[in-house]
């Protein structure tokens, strides 16, 4: 008897100990880890998937449902963290089961909130998050997170990611691939992680593991002006290609032209009334000879008549609105706009198709049978042999004009029961042009004052027009102005007239008087001249620790010039240095030079590729100073 | 009346022909109840798109209005109050007819959102006349109501939003929100008080504001302001319902301007309804009038009736708080305190702690109602024989007590009379000082009220509330400036507030941490209630650390933004609270700051200029459209800003253009006075811009124009930085 009590005691006693070493170990592992992560109050230690597949059946129609289970171990890295999680789902997904386990493994009540999950410029979606909070007390306190999660259908389940929005000391995917589903795996964006890879065929269970480990993985960035994230990201690819059933093979995505039959599918499900559209088409074009003043007319009335209203409700996040409904309604998201545009140029007799393409969010192309590659569509008129794309949700773009994100996409065109591949050609930098004309003479009172032109066309024109045509009339005079003065009382605007503010196929010209205050400043013989108002670029240094390359909207050119009258008596005694420096993606050439009676500063800028490299940071934050040094630097005329 | 029963089957069945065409096209899709449903909205459509107002039937936008963003043709809103069993019932009807005249306005609306207890119906109207319903069960709720555009939120409730079908430029929305609540016949119930200007965002054809009220129970509070017609009675004795119009038409849209109190300057109106049963008039904590008779002033003697009749309802609660809650009052002192003031101020301290500490204490929420903290200030004081009066006044920003209408519109505050010392207390926020001025109303008519028990004892008072003047309110900024590398300027500021002037860098200049826990243990509080339960424990302690991480962050983000509103700062270095600000014994807010600015020297060839008059901040920029004004001036309060900049001049250069340093503008409304002196590498400067009044009539406003421009015109001063 006292044998067994002592052995119980005894027993106790080392549970005891073995949890009071372990708490000790945890807290030791919250203070290595905070000193690598000072910032965050919560690591996850260890987080594992394991993804099942199955066939299931629905009206019909087998899918191959994928089942996640995962478990996630969190330590908190301070006492007494706060740390809400979330997780996503949508209409092609369920949370069956969400648990929460702290110490000793007891289970915990989780108070979830539900939450709409909308994305940029959507109206609706079915997106929505389901937020939890995993409350610790303690430094080194260990919480496990267990959650399963069904996706109803492999197809809308393209990609998974390997980071989460916390650090995670370790990540592992296990995938039981069973031997009657054809599954790659693609890896894309592994280099540079430390990651594991095993394959394990498990003949009794006809099924292939593969599992990825993947070790101390920080936190995605979350950086303005940068490409997608399946640029940079690691994630994997799941191409779901074809399985079988009961011995006969039925294809899923095997390759582009099963992903273009599903595509199609769901076109022909369409009920497009074309009736509908006739006598609008009819007046558009009722007065137009050629075949380019036809296609403009309904091309530019797509554009300024359907607004961009985008709802992503299960299949309608897939399948193109019929064109007569978004002709009704006004307002449509891409799929629909393109429906209406090919229909409407059919009706006056082009041939129009619908094209699928990944804008350069995305970095896939059509190689990848996948639901992943593509985010947009347009339309493409075929004509004279040629192809042109018309995206009607680009406001104000000119017939035979390309968005910057579509340039360079690989597209799938529809051409019956098959398909073109086809490349959007890519523009220069010349396309976006913005060009400012400055000629001013001093004034006895010592304003600067003359007259000024601005001129854009491409995406710069397109720009302006997005910001001016969203303000209410009322606002728009004065908005100008402020414009054109940079918002700064020492300038005043008049005059201002604007040429092809409402005509796609001009350049938009902007000319007005200029007057300026307070850029002269008279020191005996001296005067200390200010000459450039606008400045572009001069705070624009690069954080050289961020992640990602920096993304502008799109490919720029400014090219300006400003001439001074040098007034009688007076000679330029100092003129700043002149900056020149050209590299593959950016150049900045400024320079001043004068006569006896003119004064002439010429700025060039361009980013003739829209991005800012990683690499060319630091040289980019040089430029950078030295553009500061310029801008800060003044021109003399002196007494003669 | 009878006639009108045809007329109304007639535009009924135009209606159901007319949304017949949508309904066949879904019928085969829907079931039975949602038919049944769509036959009720387009019963509803009719009745109140059907209405009779001549007005509505306009289809025209007047040409003066062509250039403007959207015109409202029509609008009008119902309100009819009725009785109907033992529910008050309560039915708003809001319909509005606009022109959208451009994209902005089109985009605005083709993303229509509303309260999800509204019923809503949309027609468009095109150019060619034609007209076309829109559906409207397609709507979508809204989770995030930050998305709610500000033209259609109203109250943080769920709303709903609609994508609106077929909407262009030249079109006419022509819609309606229905909304209808029922309340249980309480003793008594006032509905939500409604003040609003007659212009808005948009120009205005024709308004209109009807009330129908049951003859039985219901008072009714409306005047008209600044211009605003007068209401329209109507009677229908066989509805038993009195029917109130207030019409208004060709109204421009609402204009910006800086300075301005629209509810002062702009044609207003003001209603509430409220239900009461005769029997609970006595106890009303509103101003009741006659059943069913408008009425639109308060008198003296009214008003002090209601601060008795409030102090009254009152007292048991306010008994109790002070009872069970202020026994730290209780303990130290004792019931002849002979220090009347050293009471005073911890009696009120001690309430203010409640407010500022509140995030612990969830109950003590009520502490911030501004009627309650008098009362038990009141009852406090009284209890030490502290001569006291309730004062209630009006903000000034929304009217003056002559045009008091409702009570929701007063303020309570206790005016304290020790000694020959009188002090106007009122509801603390949290950065509030016993000795601070009543913004709120600095300078104007309130009323005094020495509540009794028996009215005829009541003693009601004029008084004024004591207006700050602008030495009270100084802000001033010393500012060491040293350059490095020619280019930068780095700053060493001490920043001092005083008086109302120190509101405006509380929030950015303290945190939860520099101020509540010596407040705790002044008070010998703990910061949570305390408790055994560990799982409560653990929240708290949960709630403080993320507070803390929060409030630092949020400091640190705060003064980056507020530095870049005046110019560019490279780097921020050091930041050191000096005074809170808070303290019973010291009442200025005093923070220093370290920081470097490299836009504002400029090189020129071997010399440097400096754009010393930036150093003052940004200052108002007067755009040429503001330099007449026809509406008079109120300002926050009176104010004197100084910056005291001391610049070091480096070592082989000298300064050129002092001399214009040199600045004085001054007259009654205010000034903008500079000095420059050398005194030997030291340039100093020293500035002041003095907003002299509160308030000041339009004809003073170029004389604003003239000390406003003159502190702007200091800022594009330069200096030359001359290499010896």
């Amino acid at each position: 008897m006292n044998k067994l009590f002592l052995l119980i005691v005894s027993f106790f006693v080392l549970i005891n100990t073995l949890n009071a070493q372990r708490i000790e170990q945890d807290l030791v592992k919250a203070k290595q880890l905070k000193k690598e992560y000072p910032d965050e109050k919560v690591v996850c230690l260890s987080s594992e998937s394991v993804f099942n597949f199955f066939i299931t059946s629905d009206k019909d129609e087998d899918m191959i449902e994928v089942d996640q289970n995962t478990e996630q171990r969190f330590i908190s890295l301070i006492d007494y963290a706060e740390f809400v999680t979330f997780l996503y789902y949508d209409e092609n997904s369920e949370i069956s089961r969400l648990d929460v386990r702290g110490r000793n493994n007891k289970k915990e009540s989780v108070v979830s909130l539900d939450q709409e999950y909308n994305g940029n410029g959507i109206f609706h979606s079915d997106g929505r998050m389901k937020l939890y909070d995993l409350g610790f007390d303690t430094k080194g306190e260990i919480k496990r997170s267990y959650y399963s999660k069904t996706y109803f259908n492999i197809l809308y389940f393209p990609s998974v990611f390997f980071q989460e929005y916390f650090p995670v000391m370790e990540k592992t995917l296990i995938f039981n691939i069973p031997d009657w589903l054809d599954l790659e795996l693609m890896e894309q964006n592994f280099e540079g992680y430390t990651f594991e890879k095993n394959i394990e065929k498990n003949p009794k269970q006809k099924t292939t593991t593969i599992t990825y480990v993947f070790k101390n993985l920080d936190t995605p960035p979350d950086e303005r002006k940068s490409f997608g994230p399946t640029y940079y990201m690691p994630h994997l690819l799941l191409l779901a290609k074809s399985y079988n059933d009961k011995g006969v093979k039925k294809n899923l995505f095997g390759s582009v032209d099963d992903l273009y039959d599903w595509y199609k599918s769901l076109v022909k499900q369409g009920k497009t009334d074309r009736e509908v559209l006739k006598p609008i088409v009819e007046e558009l074009i009722a007065d137009k000879q050629t075949d380019e003043e036809k296609i403009k007319s309904i091309y530019y009335w797509v554009q300024d008549n359907i607004r961009y209203i985008a709802f992503e409700d299960g299949l309608a996040g897939f399948k193109p609105e019929d064109a007569d409904k978004v002709y009704q309604n006004r307002y449509g998201d891409c799929k629909g706009m393109a429906n209406l545009t090919k229909h409407m140029l059919i009706i006056a007799g082009f041939d129009a198709r619908l094209t699928w393409l990944g804008t350069r969010h995305i970095a896939y192309s059509y190689d990848i049978p996948s639901l992943a590659v593509d985010n947009h569509m347009i339309c493409t008129l075929i004509h004279g042999g040629k192809k042109i794309y018309l995206d009607a949700t680009e406001e104000f773009i000119a017939y035979g004009a390309l968005a910057e994100r579509i340039q360079g996409r690989q597209v799938l065109i529809e051409d019956g029961d098959s398909y073109i591949l086809e490349t959007v050609p890519v523009v220069s930098s010349t396309e976006n042009l913005q060009e400012t004309t400055v000629n001013l003479i001093l004034e006895n009172d010592g304003r600067l004052t003359g007259t000024m032109k601005m001129e854009f066309i491409g995406e710069a024109k397109m720009d302006f027009q997005r910001n001016y045509q969203s303000l209410s009339s009322s606002y728009k005079d004065d908005a100008l102005r402020v414009y054109l003065s940079d918002g700064d009382k020492n300038i005043s605007i008049d005059k201002i007239e604007t040429i092809g503010l409402n005509d796609r196929d001009i350049p938009l010209i902007i000319k007005s008087n200029i007057s300026m205050d307070n850029q002269v400043a008279e020191f005996d013989d001296d005067m200390y001249i200010t000459i450039d108002k606008d400045k572009e670029f001069e705070h624009f240094d690069i954080d050289s620790t961020r992640f990602c390359d920096w993304l502008f909207s799109y490919k720029l050119l400014f090219r300006s010039e400003v001439r001074l009258a040098i007034p009688e008596a007076y000679k330029v005694s100092y003129c700043p240095d002149n900056l020149k420096i050209i590299t593959d993606d950016f150049s900045f050439d400024i320079s001043y030079s004068y006569t006896d009676t003119e004064l002439k500063y010429s700025k060039i800028i361009e980013i003739s590729n829209g991005v800012i490299r990683k690499k060319d940071f630091d040289s980019w934050n040089s430029l950078i100073e030295e553009l500061k040094k310029l801008y800060n630097d003044q021109v003399i005329l002196s007494k003669i | 009346m009878r006639n009108l029963k045809p007329l109304l089957f007639l535009i009924l069945f135009l209606f159901l022909a007319s949304t017949s065409l949508v309904a066949q096209q879904n019928s085969r899709s829907k079931k039975p109840s949602e038919l049944k449903l769509l036959r009720e909205k387009a019963l509803q459509d009719a009745k109140i798109f059907g209405n009779s107002d001549v007005e509505f039937e306009n289809l025209e936008t007047p040409k003066k209005w062509l250039d403007e963003s959207a015109v409202v043709l029509a609008r009008k809103i119902e309100y009819i109050y009725s009785n109907e069993f033992k529910n008050i019932m309560f039915e708003k009807i809001f319909r509005s007819r606009v022109t959208l005249l451009d994209q902005s306005a089109v985009e605005l609306y083709s993303e229509f959102y509303f309260m999800s207890t509204n019923e809503i119906g949309i027609r468009i109207f095109k150019p060619d006349g034609t007209m076309h319903v829109v559906e409207t069960d397609q709507a979508v709720e809204v989770e995030n109501t930050v998305n709610v555009p500000s033209t259609f939120y109203s109250l943080k409730v769920e709303y709903k939003k609609l994508a609106v079908p077929n909407l262009e430029v030249g079109d006419i929305i022509d819609y309606y929100y229905h909304y209808k609540e029922a309340h249980i016949n309480f003793a008594e119930h006032a509905f939500e008080p409604i003040i609003f200007t007659l212009s808005g965002d948009y120009p205005v054809l024709f308004q209109k504001i009807d009330f129908k009220v049951q003859f039985r129970g219901f008072y009714i509070n409306f005047n008209s302001y600044n211009g605003a017609d007068e209401l329209i009675e109507t009677e229908n004795e066989q509805t038993r319902t009195k029917s109130f119009s207030f019409v208004d038409s060709d109204r421009e849209k609402l204009e910006s301007m800086r300075f301005l109190y629209k509810y002062l300057s702009e044609p207003t109106i003001k209603f509430q309804v409220v239900y009461s049963s005769p029997k609970y008039k006595r106890t009303s904590s509103n101003f009741l009038g006659e059943i069913g008779e408008p009425k639109s002033h308060v008198s003296q003697i009214e008003l002090g009736e209601y601060v008795n009749r409030v102090t009254a309802s009152n007292k048991k609660g306010v008994e109790y708080y002070v009872n069970t809650r202020c026994g730290y009052l209780r303990k130290k002192y004792s019931r002849n305190e002979v220090n009347k003031r050293r009471y005073l101020m911890d009696a009120y301290y001690y309430l203010r702690f409640y407010v500022l500490s509140s995030n612990g204490y969830d109950d003590l929420k009520y502490s911030v109602n501004d009627e309650y903290f008098v009362l038990i200030m009141k009852t406090l004081l009284d209890r030490q024989d502290i001569r006291n009066e309730i004062v209630v006044a009006i903000p000034r920003s929304t009217a003056t007590l002559d045009n008091l209408l409702l009570s929701e519109e007063l303020k309570w505050l206790l005016k304290v009379n020790i000694g020959n010392s009188e002090y106007i207390i009122f509801t603390p926020d949290r950065y509030s000082n016993m000795d601070d001025s009543y913004a709120v109303a600095e300078g104007c008519v309130a009323f005094a009220v020495i509540p009794s028990k028996n009215i005829k004892n009541m003693r009601v008072s004029e008084i004024e509330i004591p207006i700050s003047s602008a030495v009270d309110n100084i802000v001033t900024k010393q500012y060491n400036v040293t350059l490095s590398d020619m280019n930068v300027m780095n700053i060493e500021s001490t920043i001092t507030s005083e008086g109302i002037s120190k509101y405006d860098y509380f929030s950015s200049a303290l945190i939860y941490d520099d101020y509540v826990p010596a407040e705790f243990r002044y008070f010998d509080f703990h910061e949570f209630p305390e408790t055994k339960n560990a799982t409560k424990v653990r929240e708290q302690k949960r709630k403080i650390n993320d507070r803390q991480a929060e409030d630092s962050k949020k400091r640190e983000e705060r003064f980056e933004t507020r530095r870049n509103r005046s110019f560019n700062v490279s780097s921020f270095d050091d930041f050191e609270l000096i005074e809170t600000g808070i303290d019973r014994n010291s009442t200025s807010l005093v923070y220093s700051e370290k920081f470097s600015v490299e836009d504002l020297v400029k090189k020129a060839g071997p010399n440097y200029m400096l754009e010393i008059g930036m150093l003052i901040g940004s200052q108002i920029e007067l755009e040429e459209k503001e330099m007449k004004r026809d509406k008079d001036i109120w300002i926050g309060h009176a104010v004197i800003y100084i910056h005291e900049i001391n610049l070091t001049v480096p070592d082989g250069y000298k300064l050129q253009g002092i001399d214009k340093l040199n600045i004085n503008v001054e007259n009654e409304t205010g000034g903008f006075i500079s000095t420059a002196v050398l005194e030997g590498n030291v340039l100093k400067i020293n500035t002041k811009k003095i907003y002299k009044n509160n308030y000041e009539p339009k004809e003073n406003w170029s004389k604003m124009v003239e000390f406003i421009e003159a502190a702007y015109d200091f800022t594009q001063i330069k200096l030359l930085m001359k290499k010896v």
